[in-house]
């Protein structure tokens, strides 16, 4: 049995492309998918333009003819054999719901350990507090020295 | 057997609070309220202070139920299956074809079904195999200033941990028909509200407030669900075929949901119990919560945030997807192309949903694609009179050939299939991920096109089961034959797992254990065991270590000959302390080598008392005394110088001699040599002949006297070095008859030495483990009292439990053993070398040699294999010798398996070993 295989990724690789009405070839040439984005884009750009009252008359449907190219050819670098249009829409959509990484929100209310106030009050009889020594010097760095006025 | 459906009563309780809650609340249960508590007022409900409203969990996974091997979603049921590893390296080509067509025809029996390929990793199971060999073994004693038993075993799992990819798992999942779950679900919530919700399967579906109709919907879903069980039973004859899938386990359905849900975070190596095998919905929060994942606008990663051993992880996995296929050739170039990423450290999973389409589906497919493309063809050429690109006629070529296919070929292999193949790819950080990818990209260059997309973290969730399709991007479309040359199940499959840890696999690093008396004892092969490779290729070194670990682990009593030295070394390792002896030959006691004494004579007490018992003993005892007798004929005949030796009457003389003084073990050469002056006929001649070479001022003493004692201690030594170091071999090249006294003495002193090591195997315990290595096995089979030996080697190892570790350079030198001595390769099979179950061949650089031992290894010759004996530790910097840590890779014949395997002494427990090994003579200070 002959083992060397292919896929049939040729076979499907197939770009239509429109290349104008018989007989009359455009001077582009441009996949026939093109020309469906470009006519959704030109009527999305048609409706923001009414809406919005610009660019009134006929030089606004050439501006927004314009702007319906220029996204269309934007849109298609996206666009292959491998890249249907509906699975970079698809893929869109699925980043907009993204879960994102949120870093953990810093604290709002700080709650002071009380012994670390409590050590540096020189009460006699009172017990030492059981911290370690970093703990301590943060303390005497961070907490109100209050030692002379309880001397006082 | 019914299968058990009881999960989908649980449907409807997700059906009920996804309406109501977001899919992350989090369920807590109230306090229990006593429902009679009201009945006594009259009321059904409390006005105030009834039971608070609990939010039930809804998982964020597709998955809503699994009952053993089925798992269940909104949308349908999966079963899935957990395939068979299966060899691929150094097996014959037309072995991987057929395996390849009946894992094709395999896949063609299950059209239209939405398949889900599922390939991940887990780690060597190490406290597992700590637990099991620590009872199997028998350990020496701890010494003092030495690695204890327990540091052995831990160093040994620690190792074996190194590796995030030691065991490949294969998971097929397999869809039941989907049409019917709705079924399970409306079912379900019939039978829920008739109040019976403890039991198991569909058992409260005809009890409840409508009986009437409840009868009528349980015979319908009764219906329904056998149905479902007989395609179930069929799609798991399927899949037990050529898949080797058995239904998957409660741990190994664990284990791929852990995979899944922690997708590349590290590997848990103690996994949480799995008890039964069906899963609840409110179950599903066990994974669901494993990780987070997260991901930044179109970032090539996504971040994977969990726990692993107690500690935050995260890790950045990108996935990939499978791109255009170009041609490939399977298995004569091409590796298995779902294999290729497995050579990489980072331990890459695949997702793969495929399904196969019936046959008027791709027929419909292609036709259609042809016309677009004949279309296409006429737009350009009738509408436009232009030249269409070639590519088209050649795409209406291809649909024509592939329509053709269909038509002509029977054999289940052109089916069609699609498809859509990812890999994830884990990596500490996000440069990390990119980089591998990049890795990979090059790995599959220039066949396969590999792709990176956005979309990740929809991308990330194809890999947990029952989860949608992300994207139809990256579809692939092949036929079922294509689609088999992908053969994800491939593995090594060898060693034995009993053992201690001494190889690990050259592809994956999998650690492989071996225990060298396992398949003796359970399957009864033999122990003969040939080490073949060039100089500097690690053979000595391999014979130590499994020599060191044999008296480590197993208390084997282990003879190694030892003609350089390296090994002496190993008696002076501290965990060995009193047990090991190290014998230079040259200095032993005079009548050490007597051949008369190398034969031991059976022992009567060990036969039946009875008359049959006096037959069989006679009988072996005269074998015995006819063996050693010509032992001594040999001896002597290879001392004599070349010109006499071969004289007709040599022979004779020397029988008569010998058979004068008689057959005895209390003998020794001097009374031959005095038998032989009074012999008539020559007799005198050869005596004078050998008497300069016996003297008893050179190493020739050893052969003369009978010793007092053995030089061994049978009670303690289990590790016992013969070193033959001073003996001066023959020259290669050099007729015997230039020979110097020296050299024509060596040659029957290492022949005795080694059946003074046999015969040690005689005179321990026939149930202890034994293991003997022999350098030199050139030597050894150049004579017939060394052929002999060998054959005794073979014929014996089994009934005493000896190991023998043959070593030698050339491959041939095992196979004229036994078998044609003209040299004839077709008579190969017919020698010693098709009874050496295990075979271990390292680096070799010849060509010749590299077909026979390829030959030995039973691996085909002539289809590129021989290249690749020639790259066997090929990391040796060319002037420094092999380092101590450098692996010595082996490729080891075990029975049917045969894998590339490299000798593994890495950790601090080996320090001793690798020390005492290394044969680098700067280094180890000699």
């Amino acid at each position: 049995m002959i083992m060397l295989s292919r896929s049939d990724d040729e076979l499907y690789s197939v770009q239509g492309r429109y290349l104008g009405p018989p007989g009359r070839t455009l001077l582009w040439q441009a996949r026939y998918i093109a020309y469906v984005i470009w006519a959704g884009y030109a009527f999305v750009f048609v409706v923001v333009r009414q809406q919005l009252s610009l660019l009134p008359g006929l030089a606004g449907y050439a501006v927004v003819a314009l702007a319906a190219v220029i996204a269309t050819v934007a849109t298609m670098r996206h666009v292959s054999v491998e890249r249907p249009p509906s699975a970079v829409l698809a893929m869109f959509l699925a980043e907009l719901r993204t879960p994102r990484h949120t870093p953990p929100p810093s604290p709002t209310v700080a709650v002071s350990d009380p012994r670390n106030v409590a050590v540096h009050l020189s009460v006699p009889h009172l017990p030492a507090p059981q911290v370690s020594g970093s703990r301590l010097s943060e303390s005497r760095l961070s907490g109100p020295d209050l030692s002379g006025f309880w001397e006082r | 057997m019914s299968r058990a459906w009881a999960a989908p009563r649980q449907l409807h309780h997700f059906d009920l609070c996804a309406r109501s809650q977001p899919p992350d609340v989090v369920a807590e249960s109230g306090p229990a309220v006593d429902p009679r508590r009201f009945r006594s007022t009259g009321r059904s409900r409390p006005p105030t202070g009834g039971a608070p409203e609990v939010a039930e969990y809804a998982p964020r996974l597709a998955l809503r139920a699994i009952t053993g091997h089925l798992a269940h979603t909104r949308r349908g049921t999966t079963a899935w299956y957990r395939l068979a590893p299966r060899p691929w390296s150094m097996r014959a080509d037309q072995d991987r074809e057929a395996m390849m067509s009946s894992i094709g025809l395999a896949l063609a029996q299950l059209p239209d079904r939405w398949l889900h390929w599922r390939v991940s990793w887990r780690p060597y199971p190490a406290a597992q195999w700590a637990r099991r060999h620590d009872e199997w073994a028998t350990p020496l004693p701890d010494q003092p200033a030495a690695t204890s038993w327990e540091q052995h075993l831990v160093g040994q799992q620690q190792r074996a941990l190194t590796s995030p990819k030691a065991i490949k798992d294969v998971y097929l999942g397999v869809e039941i028909n989907r049409g019917r779950a709705w079924i399970s679900a409306l079912a379900d919530q019939m039978t829920s509200r008739g109040g019976d919700r403890g039991r198991g399967r569909w058992s409260g579906r005809r009890s409840g407030r409508w009986p009437g109709l409840q009868g009528v919907w349980g015979r319908f879903v009764d219906g329904e669900l056998d149905a479902l069980d007989d395609e179930i039973r069929a799609v798991d004859t399927v899949l037990s075929g050529a898949l080797g899938g058995e239904p998957i386990s409660a741990p190994d359905m664990l284990q791929l949901l852990y995979r899944s849900c922690a997708l590349g975070l590290p590997a848990e190596t103690v996994m949480p119990a799995a008890p039964t095998t069906d899963w609840e919905t409110s179950d599903l929060a066990a994974v669901d919560q494993l990780a987070r994942w997260t991901a930044d606008p179109y970032a090539p990663v996504v971040q994977v945030s969990g726990t692993a051993a107690g500690q935050r992880v995260t890790r950045h996995v990108l996935i990939a997807s499978l791109g255009r296929m170009g041609e490939i050739d399977v298995p004569g170039v091409d590796l298995p192309w779902m294999t290729v990423p497995d050579r990489l450290a980072a331990p890459i999973e695949w997702s793969a949903r495929m399904r196969v389409l019936p046959d008027e589906h791709a027929s419909r497919s292609l036709r259609h694609v042809a016309a677009r493309v004949e279309a296409q063809q006429r737009h350009y050429e009738h509408d436009h009179g232009l030249h269409a690109p070639p590519d088209l006629a050649r795409r209406i070529e291809l649909a024509a050939q592939v329509r053709d296919e269909l038509d002509t070929d029977h054999t289940g292999l052109s089916a069609r299939c699609e498809g859509w193949w990812r890999l994830a790819i884990p990596a500490t950080t996000e440069r990390a991920a990119l980089e591998t990818f990049d890795q990979v990209r090059h790995l599959y260059h220039p066949k396969i096109a590999v792709e990176r997309c956005e979309a990740q973290y929809q991308l990330a969730r194809e890999f947990i089961p029952g989860e949608p399709l992300a994207t139809t991007a990256y579809r692939r479309r092949m036929s079922v034959r294509h689609a088999a040359m992908a053969v994800p199940m491939t593995a090594e499959l060898i060693g034995d797992d009993h053992g201690p840890l001494v190889f690990t696999s050259s592809a994956t690093g999998r650690p492989i254990a071996w225990d060298p008396w396992h398949d003796m004892d359970t399957r009864q092969v033999s122990g003969l065991t040939p080490i073949i490779g060039t100089l500097g290729s690690g053979k000595t070194f391999l014979m130590g270590t499994l020599a060191a670990q044999a008296v480590r682990s197993a208390g084997a009593y282990v003879t190694l000959l030892d003609p350089s030295g390296p090994l002496i070394r190993l008696t002076e390792l501290p965990e060995l302390r009193g047990h090991a002896r190290a014998v230079s030959l040259l200095d032993a006691p005079a009548g050490t080598l007597n051949p008369f004494t190398m034969i031991t004579d059976p022992q009567r007490r060990t036969y039946r008392d009875d008359p049959s018992g006096d037959t069989a003993y006679r009988r072996d005892l005269d074998t015995t005394q006819a063996q050693r007798a010509a032992l001594v004929i040999s001896v002597l005949t290879q001392l004599l110088p070349a010109a006499i030796r071969r004289d007709g009457q040599v022979q004779q003389l020397l029988l008569h001699a010998v058979n004068q003084i008689g057959h005895g073990p209390d003998h020794d050469l001097t009374e031959v040599l005095s038998a032989l002056r009074y012999t008539s006929g020559g007799g005198d001649r050869l005596a004078s002949s050998l008497g300069p070479i016996l003297s008893t001022s050179g190493p020739a003493r050893l052969l003369l006297g009978t010793p007092e004692q053995e030089i061994w201690s049978a009670g303690t030594d289990r590790l016992l070095v013969l070193s033959t170091r001073g003996l001066t071999p023959p020259r290669e090249d050099v007729d015997q008859q230039d020979w110097s006294l020296d050299e024509q003495l060596s040659l029957p002193l290492l022949h005795l030495a080694a059946w003074l090591a046999y015969r040690r195997v005689y005179e321990l315990p026939r149930a202890a483990p034994k293991l003997m290595g022999f350098d030199e096995l050139r030597w050894l089979s150049m004579t017939s009292t060394g052929r002999t030996l060998i054959t005794q080697f073979a014929r014996d190892n089994r009934k005493y439990r000896a190991r023998v570790l043959i070593a030698g350079q050339l491959a041939s030198d095992v196979l004229k053993l036994g078998g044609d001595k003209s040299g004839d390769k077709s008579g190969d099979e017919s020698g010693l070398a098709a009874l050496c179950h295990d075979v271990f061949v390292g680096r070799t650089t010849d060509e010749a040699a590299q077909a026979d031992a390829l030959r030995l290894l039973r691996i085909p010759t002539g289809i590129g294999y021989e290249a690749h004996l020639g790259e066997l530790s090929a990391t040796t910097h060319p002037t420094a010798g092999l380092a101590a840590d450098a692996p010595r890779e082996f490729v080891w014949r075990s029975g049917e398996a045969c894998e590339g395997v490299q000798l593994d002494v890495t950790g601090d427990h080996f320090d001793g070993l690798r020390q005492a090994l290394d044969t680098n003579a700067a280094r180890a200070g000699d």
